[in-house]
């Protein structure tokens, strides 16, 4: 029976176009019981590929389809040594693709199998290669004689392989689109020498023999060397960063003396209840052995103050002693079994989450302390989907931006392979597209490209540890960031026994340590009125301040409560201690809208019944399961599951595997649950309620983490708001855009103030009622300026515009902005901005031989529209005017402010609104809707599209910013959203009305 | 006092007026003409009606007909305009033969002596404004003064189909303008420091040119040309098209495309009609520059040096000029070739110089003399140009 040894799955990077899943089905198919995996210089899918073999009864074989400057051959693994050699030799290739195979193998050559067609890579190897592990490979394209007689030629047996990339002939266009696409050319203008011909499909034995009728024994011998080939792959132990036996004993110490130090730091008082905790917790880390593991992450967050740890490490009173979480697991009733568990046969990560900005020495720290060698970072497998294949093949067949983004802005989710194109013929949203040929087939294409891998990049946090050498383990390369990267991502990682720290950057965190920074400046020890505060002394919980702001849904810039949807159901709710907040940020979740709405009816003090009395874990979240440890719990207590298969289905959940395994599950759930005499009914609403999970899934411990997090960024909100504000726009913002935070700030009673050249920052600052923005909101303001300025002023203040431009010497680019932004008023307040704009102007043309006289003999004011269209220039967005404030004058007293629609409850109101954020949800019936938040002069609001208002208006979402909209004010659990029933671009309107733009 | 002299025709939305001659049903509703057959890109021209429906120049088709539902779109039909251009040159060649074209819609007019010969100037512009009507029904606007930058300026902002500035006058008649209508503006450096300085009306800048120092430092190298612009200065001549230092031609596309076969063809059909007009003219370019227009709007260019005008060496220069200026996938909508720097065409005895090529060509521009330019292509020109 013939075995496919030379095959490529989409993990060849822009080349393979069969997903891990067809390449076994299609071996499966043409009852084929061993199957190699050979990608072009590397294993990059080389774990799923194991466990798709698993799932369909074929063995495996481990192998890689090198390409290096001068050689090719394909490599197969012969044993396990071979497996570390095949690793470290892909390792050197990815160092040194230039050098030949020869130079990259090295010593070791020990247990692979070497195929190749290249009369000059066998030449290089048959001195050093046995010839029992050296082979010619015959593959399509090739011609049977001359390969018999290289074969003759060098003494050495003929193995034929399909070298395939295709399901079948058809697929070959696709296949060129992928190799344009890679070589950044147009498929008219692709060398022929960069793609396969179509014969490169995947063959039956039969069909095999019809393309080599020659070379039967070359068919015959691939059988013989899969049998040869190491077969069967187990990834259960864990490969951990240990130490030997005897330093257990020490390791184990020094991490109770750390427990019980940060103990007394975090308790104060030390109670039994906590003392058992401790001692029990560990126990069983000292009976895993990872006490070493807890000393290298405490030794990595020690590098920092604020950082949080998440996951199920905050169910951990260690983790919060050592300072790794925030959350006190004992006050918040966080069960230690979530993290490590007597029966779980694998390791969990800690997570940690740090500053965004401190991430990268975190991670330097990391590397340099345990060496390159025994560490890496894990990869991110950037695969094409349905917008970047739509914009890849669109550039190869020369569409331009306008055209590609027509069809990529109204793709608001990601369509499969299968209806990409049945989705822009039947969907109204493509209907204003002119779809010719052209377009077309850009869009047939590219379903077909969907799913290819593209690139890899760096994970963002996930770092691995081995105690040895890691590129035995899996192949290393650099990151075109110059960071050393596994060639698996983090699934995969996970799944191979590796163990890894995910050290991830956070916004809020520096959020909140830029807020507390600029407290303690404003109001530091020695201030009159101080306020000093420390990141692990803050008590957000229970302060009444922070209540009302939750309470109030006012929770733009908290960190994980501040999207439209978490807003609205705080305000809702009106309960937000933080047993609630937990709740909350784990029921939001895409396809748990349904069961929302069910807790706000049951936190409002609607009566509920218990599904089942044995489902009494959902008490906790009235009767509604919200954290993923409840779905383990449901399928242990109602389908009899075992400890490791209730982790398997809570895995399989939270990774949205692919529907066969789902449906596995669900069956193995139903069989269960109705076996131990559960009624029919209550096992679909169960199910139904595990299903709501798929993708998207926290545990509790990993809420309770996040909800920590949250209310010290609402209790800074509450009591430090400018400084707050200021951090939350200083770091990039969150969920909105700075120009909304800038409008929450002015909401709350701030002032802001534009950049000034004696009081600015780099960052934006905030104090009391103020906020001051910083220089880097100025677009184009290069930082090196801004280093100078600021240095320049440490020395002395500029006291005139003159002083400032002798003592700091810029371009004329860079003086033009800093004037543009208002800089220099406070410094010439005398002049208006044309004479500052002209003396700056002068000063930076002059030169030694003419000095420019400073005088300006032209001194017009700006208007309004000057200011306006200024600000847009240099920030991006208008500060000292709203930009709806131009249009109010011309607009009849009918359409009224956002801050009365309250005044408007079941009536239909006409309104005026900016553009905030978006969300597109797809309806029970699969039609689109969506969720829209606008703000005018007075206030933000929510808005609400159904489906056929959306048919009909929401093309103008997509290129439009400014609306006027009439919609019925409806009230919620006393909140109000705005059903709009019409709606259309205000700049429009108001040209139709005047025929003037403005 | 000299007496204006200078006359600038412009042809307003030449190609609207085109369409709406050919299709009354067209007049009175909105009409937009836009850039491709294919029925992508931007509108080049639009009718007032189009205007109201909120459609402006440069709209991307995709968006205006989202707009307008009741805009009829028409695709640019060069051919038919540069028909009706090249009439209306015919049409104003009676009244001088010192005539300038300007772009595809406008043109200059020396008419020097005029005042002699048919009284007041005014008049002579009168008679063209309906002379070009009568003969073509193509409504047109004339501008009048003592040079070009004057006469061309008060077609764009003055709304009467003759108008005249007296001599003296040209800088108040500036004064209230924006600055944007000076040529000298489009001049990087210049423009970013009259932005700088928020000026919206050329009299400012005849404001600052009295500090003339501290116009210098600003402006430096334009100081000048600045100077006198913003005073109305002009001191170009009006050139007819055989004493242009320079030739240029384009080819539209009929369809977007990036396939390189297509390309060089056009590029080919291009160096046919450069080389052709060169070798009449005797001339050589010393400099020639390849400009491509890609279909989102972008451009790039590049030049390069000429050696010999025969078509085989034109193209190679072409091409190669080509490659390094084309460094997107997007699809090229048209190729413009400019080549300048004209001088007299002395074709040395050269022992490296194969003058078959040379010879070749001539034998072509025999035929074309006879024939007409398009009479002849070669085969794979003919070839892509039908298959297109």
């Amino acid at each position: 029976m013939y075995v496919h040894l030379n095959t490529h799955s989409v993990y060849s990077a822009m080349r393979g176009l069969l997903s891990l899943s067809d390449l076994v089905s299609l071996a499966k198919n043409r009852n084929m019981d061993t199957l190699a995996l050979t990608d072009i210089n590397g294993l990059w899918g080389f774990i799923k590929f194991v466990q798709c073999c698993k799932e369909a009864d074929i063995y495996p074989i481990a192998g890689a389809h090198l390409i290096t400057g001068t050689d090719e051959a394909i490599i197969l693994v012969e044993n396990q040594h071979g497996y570390q050699n095949l690793c470290r030799l892909l390792s050197n290739i990815h160092k040194q693709p230039n050098e030949g195979l020869i130079v990259n193998l090295g010593s070791n050559i020990n247990g692979l199998f070497i195929l190749s067609h290249k009369l000059s890579t066998l030449y290089s190897l048959k001195p050093t290669i046995p010839d029992s592990h050296l082979f010619v490979e015959l593959c399509p394209g090739l011609e049977e004689t001359k390969v018999h007689s290289i074969s003759e030629k060098l003494g050495l047996e003929i193995i034929a392989t399909g070298d395939v990339y295709l399901r079948n002939p058809n697929d070959h266009n696709a296949h060129v689109t992928l190799r344009a696409i890679y070589n950044n050319t147009t498929i008219n203008n692709l060398d022929p020498k960069e793609f396969k011909t179509d014969q490169h499909w995947f063959r039956s034995e039969q069909e095999m023999i019809k393309l080599f009728p020659n070379s039967l024994d070359a068919i015959r011998n691939s059988r013989y060397l899969a049998d040869r080939c190491k077969k069967e792959w187990s990834f259960i132990n864990t490969i951990f960063p240990g130490i030997s036996l005897q330093d257990s004993y020490k390791y184990n110490q020094i991490l109770k003396n750390k427990v019980y130090s940060g103990a007394k730091k975090r308790y104060k008082t030390l109670t039994d209840i906590i003392n058992h905790r401790i001692e029990y917790e560990l126990n069983l880390i000292n009976q895993k052995r990872f006490a070493s593991y807890f000393l290298i992450v405490e030794d990595i967050i020690s590098q920092t103050r604020a950082t949080i740890g998440r996951g199920s490490a905050a169910a951990s009173i260690v983790s919060y002693c050592l300072f790794i979480t925030q959350v006190d697991p004992i006050r918040y009733m966080l069960q230690f079994e979530r993290f490590i568990h007597p029966e779980r046969e694998d390791m969990p990560d800690i997570d940690v989450d740090f500053p965004w900005d401190e991430r990268d020495s975190v991670l330097k720290y990391v590397f340099d302390t345990y060496g390159k060698d025994k560490t890496a970072m894990v990869s991110n497998h950037v695969f094409l989907k349905s917008r970047s294949a739509i914009r890849e093949v669109g550039k190869v067949y020369g569409l331009s931006n306008e055209e590609i983004n027509t069809i990529t802005k109204r793709i608001s989710f990601n369509p499969t392979k299968s209806n990409l194109e049945y989705l822009v013929q039947s969907d109204f949203r493509f209907a204003g597209i002119d779809f010719n040929d052209e377009l077309f087939n850009v869009v047939k294409y590219s379903e077909k490209v969907i799913g290819a891998l593209r690139y890899l990049s760096v994970h963002p946090g996930g770092v691995i540890i081995v105690p040895d050498e890691i590129c035995k383990y899996v192949p290393v390369l650099k990151a075109a960031k110059g960071v050393q990267i596994v060639q698996w991502e983090k699934d995969q990682v996970e799944d191979s026994g590796l163990l890894k720290i995910d050290l991830l950057g956070n916004r809020s965190l520096a959020v909140v340590r830029d807020t507390i920074r600029q407290i303690n400046l404003n109001y530091g020890e020695s201030a009159s009125d101080s306020k000093y505060i420390d990141y692990h002394q803050i008590q957000p919980v229970n302060d009444e301040k922070t209540s009302q702001l939750l309470k109030a849904g006012k929770t733009m810039g908290v960190f994980y409560i501040e999207s439209p949807a978490a807003r609205q159901l705080l305000a809702k709710a009106r309960v937000v201690d933080f047993k609630h907040i937990v709740i909350y940020s784990s029921i939001i979740r895409p396809a748990a809208n349904h069961y929302v709405n069910m807790l706000l009816d049951r936190v409002r003090g609607k009566k509920w019944l218990k599904i089942h009395p044995d489902l009494n874990f959902l008490d906790e979240s009235y009767g509604i399961m919200v954290y993923e440890e409840q779905v383990s719990n449901a399928a242990m207590v109602m389908a009899g599951f075992s400890y490791s298969d209730a982790e398997k289905l809570r895995k399989v959940i939270s990774r949205n595997s692919k529907a066969s395994s789902l449906s596995f599950w669900k069956n193995k759930f139903m069989l269960g649950a109705l076996h131990r005499g559960y009624s029919t009914d209550i096992i679909k609403k169960v199910w139904a309620m595990i299903s709501s999970f798929v993708g998207y899934a926290f545990c509790k411990p990993h809420s309770a983490s996040y909800a920590m997090l949250s209310f010290t960024c609402a209790y800074l909100k509450a009591h430090f708001k400018a400084e707050f504000i200021a951090s939350v726009i200083s770091n990039g913002g969150g969920y909105y855009s700075s120009y909304a935070y800038m409008s929450e700030a002015r909401r709350l009673g701030i002032k802001i103030l534009q950049p000034d050249i004696n009081l600015s920052h780099y960052h934006w600052k905030g104090w009391k009622n103020k906020i001051r923005m910083g220089f880097m909101s100025i677009k184009k303001l290069q930082q090196k300026t801004i280093e100078h300025v600021i240095n320049e002023r440490k020395k002395k203040d500029f006291y005139s515009l003159e002083d400032f431009l002798k003592r700091v010497t810029i371009d004329l680019s860079d003086a033009i902005v800093l004037t543009n932004a208002g800089c220099f008023r406070n410094i010439a307040p005398e002049m208006n901005h044309q004479e500052i704009a002209y003396y700056v102007a002068g000063f930076c043309v002059q030169n030694s031989n003419q000095i420019f006289l400073a005088d300006s003999p032209i001194k017009n004011k700006l208007t309004n529209e000057d200011k306006y269209r200024l600000e847009l220039e240099v920030f991006g967005y208008p500060v000292s005017v709203h930009p709806l404030s131009k249009y109010r004058p011309l607009l009849s007293n009918r359409i009224k402010y956002a801050k009365d629609i309250s005044r408007f409850s079941g009536y239909p109101i006409y309104l005026i609104g900016l553009y905030i954020a978006h969300k597109e949800i797809l309806t029970n019936a699969n039609r689109p809707m969506k969720f829209l938040t606008l703000e005018d002069e007075s206030d933000i609001y929510e808005c609400i599209i159904f489906p056929e208002t959306f048919r009909k208006y929401g093309d103008i979402l997509y290129w439009e910013k400014l609306f006027i909209l009439k919609g019925i004010i409806e009230q919620s659990f006393g909140i109000y959203t705005v059903k709009i029933e019409k709606l259309a671009s205000l700049q429009q309107w108001v040209y139709d009305r005047y025929k003037k733009k403005y | 006092m000299h007496v204006p002299d200078v006359f600038y025709i412009r042809l307003n939305g030449l190609e609207l007026q085109t369409e709406r001659i050919l299709d009354p049903s067209l007049r009175n509703r909105p009409v937009a003409i836009i850039s491709s057959y294919d029925s992508k890109g931007t509108i080049v021209s639009l009718s007032k009606e189009a205007e109201d429906d909120g459609l402006s120049y440069g709209m991307k088709i995709s968006m205006a007909k989202r707009i307008s539902q009741s805009t009829r779109f028409l695709p640019y039909n060069w051919p038919l305009y540069s028909k009706i251009n090249q009439y209306i040159l015919q049409t104003i060649s009676d009244f001088t033969p010192t005539i300038e074209q300007n772009g595809f819609d406008g043109f200059y007019l020396d008419m020097k002596g005029i005042d002699i010969l048919s009284g007041h100037i005014h008049n002579s512009g009168l008679s063209i404004f309906n002379r070009i009507q009568d003969k073509t029904s193509i409504i047109s606007s004339v501008g009048i003064s003592i040079n070009k930058l004057i006469s061309r300026t008060i077609t764009s902002v003055v709304p009467e189909k003759v108008h005249n500035v007296e001599t003296g006058l040209e800088a108040e008649f500036l004064a209230p303008l924006n600055p944007i209508i000076l040529p000298v503006i489009r001049e990087k450096n210049v423009y970013r420091i009259i932005k700088f300085l928020i000026i919206k009306r050329i009299f400012d800048i005849q404001v600052l040119k009295n500090k003339t120092e501290n116009f210098q430092l600003l402006f430096n190298k334009y100081s000048q040309q600045l100077s006198r612009e913003c005073m109305g200065v002009d001191i170009s001549a009006v050139k007819p098209i055989e004493m242009q230092n320079n030739i240029i031609c384009q080819s539209i596309i009929p369809k977007d495309t990036n396939d390189e076969k297509v390309i060089y063809a056009t590029i080919k059909d291009l160096t046919e009609q450069i080389g052709f007009i060169l070798r009449k003219r005797k001339k050589n370019a010393q400099e020639i520059k390849i400009n491509i227009h890609y279909s989102d709007g972008h451009q790039s260019s590049c030049s390069g040096k000429l050696g010999f005008v025969d078509d085989k060496s034109i193209f190679d220069v072409l091409k190669l000029l080509f490659f390094r200026a084309n460094k997107r996938r997007n699809r090229i909508r048209s190729i413009l070739i400019d080549a300048y720097k004209l001088s007299t065409l002395t074709i040395q005895n050269n022992l490296f110089f194969d003058d078959k090529n040379m010879k070749i060509s001539e034998v072509k521009d025999k035929i074309r003399q006879k024939y007409g330019l398009r009479s002849l292509h070669t085969v794979d020109v003919l070839q892509i140009l039908r298959d297109i």
